[in-house]
């Protein structure tokens, strides 16, 4: 087809003379092939690693989870979750009992796989227009999930951002980081769930040793307070400890340590940030004696997402470091993570879109989903 | 200085369309390119006032923007102040048009400009006084030397342990951008 129309027209329009057709009709054709295969190729070429798309078609990805090394769970945020199949590049729908509605930053948000039982995060209508983090639990049964809610954020109020929302298991209990929903000063209260991390039983019971924060109207869910949005959240094989990234206001995004009856201080602290319209957070303080500190800072924000401590053998060299996606930025960093140091940080690849979500399987390879109406989901390759 | 450049910002936001408006009066086709032409870069102005600081924003900051101001709002705020001027250039304009009909149309687009203008001002010195705020930090916790004091003053995020820019800063600067050591 290339050869039949489009060389006759290029060498018609570049008026070629005959006894250089031959050589012009072979550098013209490479040419060709070469912009083909740059533009309709599936792998995006990066640097050292390349990106290979799964999937793409899907309307706002928000968390991932492996079923096996070979299948995959993807929420949308609209409330659909989807079973993908790496090797074929498909995917199918997952049916369940949950009424979920795009609301803001809300909506069916991260999910969790862990012995044929699903966890989900998401955003619940309790009437009046009001809304709060929910969790749900339901067993996966060939492609279709009945859930039961588990875990419900007190108060639901009317605010359509700030949802947290990511799950994390540690030695069977489930740890979920709950956004401020723009509550300010109300995440120093233990009272309610704005900016805190609950801990939970696997079967959504509370358990007796978490902390009360010498306040006796504390919920009894309450792990960590005085965070603002929360939407990172791994366990490091390393030392098994839970691990967290928060968005900051205007700067002031952090990576730091889950910590039993710790607080992160927001909003009479703001880790370097200060408000959209340019004013100062209390007293300008980044951070103050008695608050957890965070491990490691940026300002400007790069709206920090998801963040998971690789382990595997394909990228062997980066064991124990974290893996850190970025919406803003839209990067996927690398932290050289140490002794509670962050050493270097790397950009593993940039500009591919808003990554909202980096997991890697049992073999150690890394995935990553990219949140956009036309979202897409990668597997992070050497080149 | 500040009160200067706000002081000539809103007197060219209120005198564009005035000085059009004197000119429609005259009924001189030779004043109607001058007309549309002010009009147009009014409008402009006003774009400029109003929405560059949300894209700003957008561009610079966290992805939560958006939320409060869609990316077509740019179009929705000069339609709304495009309404002003098609009043002027299409009714005022005519001959046929009553006194007291001037005298309201008139008096609405005053009332218009000068709502806008209280709008605009309001802003202006909300952020103006912001600013201070972030100087006042630097005055007091990054005064060392000039030169750090200098580059606080240029930065555009400032706490009490530090500061930071919103694009790579300077070499003069970034030593003493170190607040993850």
């Amino acid at each position: 087809m290339i050869k039949i129309l489009v060389v006759p027209l290029l060498r018609n329009l570049f008026l070629i003379p005959n006894t250089n057709r031959l050589i012009m009709n072979k550098i013209i054709l490479f040419f060709i092939i070469q912009i083909s295969i740059f533009i309709f190729a599936n792998p995006i070429i990066a640097e050292e690693y390349r990106l290979l798309k799964i999937v793409d078609g899907l309307y706002k990805p928000w968390g991932l989870t492996f079923i096996d090394n070979e299948n995959a769970l993807i929420t949308l945020k609209s409330g659909e979750i989807v079973k993908v199949n790496i090797p074929d590049q498909d995917y199918q729908k997952i049916s369940h009992n949950l009424k979920i509605e795009e609301y803001g930053q809300g909506g069916l948000l991260d999910i969790l796989f862990k012995d044929n039982n699903v966890y989900v995060s998401y955003t619940e209508k309790r009437g009046n227009e009001k809304f709060s983090t929910s969790i749900a639990l339901g067993e996966l049964s060939g492609d279709n999930i009945v859930f039961d809610n588990i875990f419900q954020s007190e108060p639901p109020i009317k605010d359509n951002i700030h949802f947290g929302s990511r799950l994390t298991i540690k030695d069977n209990h489930l740890y979920a980081s709950i956004g401020e929903r723009r509550q300010g000063i109300a995440t120093q209260d233990p009272s309610n769930h704005f900016g805190k991390i609950i801990r939970i039983n696997l079967d959504g019971t509370i358990p007796l040793d978490n902390p009360n924060f010498d306040n006796p109207q504390s919920l009894p869910e309450v792990y960590q307070i005085g965070l603002r949005n929360p939407q990172g959240m791994a366990l490091s094989p390393v030392d098994n400890e839970i691990y967290i990234t928060n968005h900051g206001p205007k700067g002031g995004d952090f990576f730091g340590r889950v910590i039993r009856g710790g607080n992160y201080g927001w909003d009479d602290v703001a880790w370097g940030g200060i408000d959209y319209d340019g004013s100062i957070i209390g007293d300008g303080s980044a951070w103050k004696p008695g608050y957890d500190k965070p491990i490691y800072r940026w300002i400007p924000s790069i709206a920090v997402s998801n963040i998971v401590f690789y382990k595997g053998d394909e990228f062997k060299d980066w064991e124990g470091d974290v893996l850190l996606a970025s919406l803003k930025a839209q990067k996927l960093i690398k932290l050289e993570y140490q002794d509670g140091k962050v050493s270097n940080e790397k950009i593993i690849f940039d500009k591919k879109g808003r990554l909202r979500d980096v997991e890697i399987n049992n073999k150690g390879e890394i995935f990553v989903i990219i949140d956009d109406a036309n979202g897409s989901f990668w597997q992070l390759k050497k080149s | 200085m500040f009160y200067f450049i706000l002081f000539i910002k809103l007197f060219l936001f209120l005198i564009i369309p005035i000085y059009s408006t004197f000119l429609i009066k005259r009924r001189n086709q030779n004043y109607k390119k001058i007309i549309i032409s002010s009009y147009i870069l009014w409008l402009i102005f006003v774009g400029y006032l109003t929405y560059v600081p949300f894209i700003f924003w957008y561009i610079k900051n966290e992805v939560n923007i958006q939320i409060f101001l869609p990316v077509y709002g740019v179009f929705g705020i000069v339609f709304i102040y495009l309404i002003l001027p098609s009043v002027y250039l299409y009714i005022i304009a005519k001959p046929s048009i009553k006194k007291i009909s001037k005298i309201i149309i008139n008096l609405i687009g005053i009332l218009w400009l000068t709502l806008s203008i209280g709008i605009i001002g309001v802003i202006e010195l909300y952020n103006h006084k912001n600013t201070q705020d972030l100087n006042n930090i630097c005055y007091q916790m990054h005064n060392s030397s000039d030169e750090k004091l200098a580059c606080c003053l240029k930065a555009e995020y400032v706490w009490n342990e530090g500061f930071s820019f919103s694009e790579t800063p300077s070499e003069q600067c970034i030593k003493y951008m170190n607040w993850n050591d």
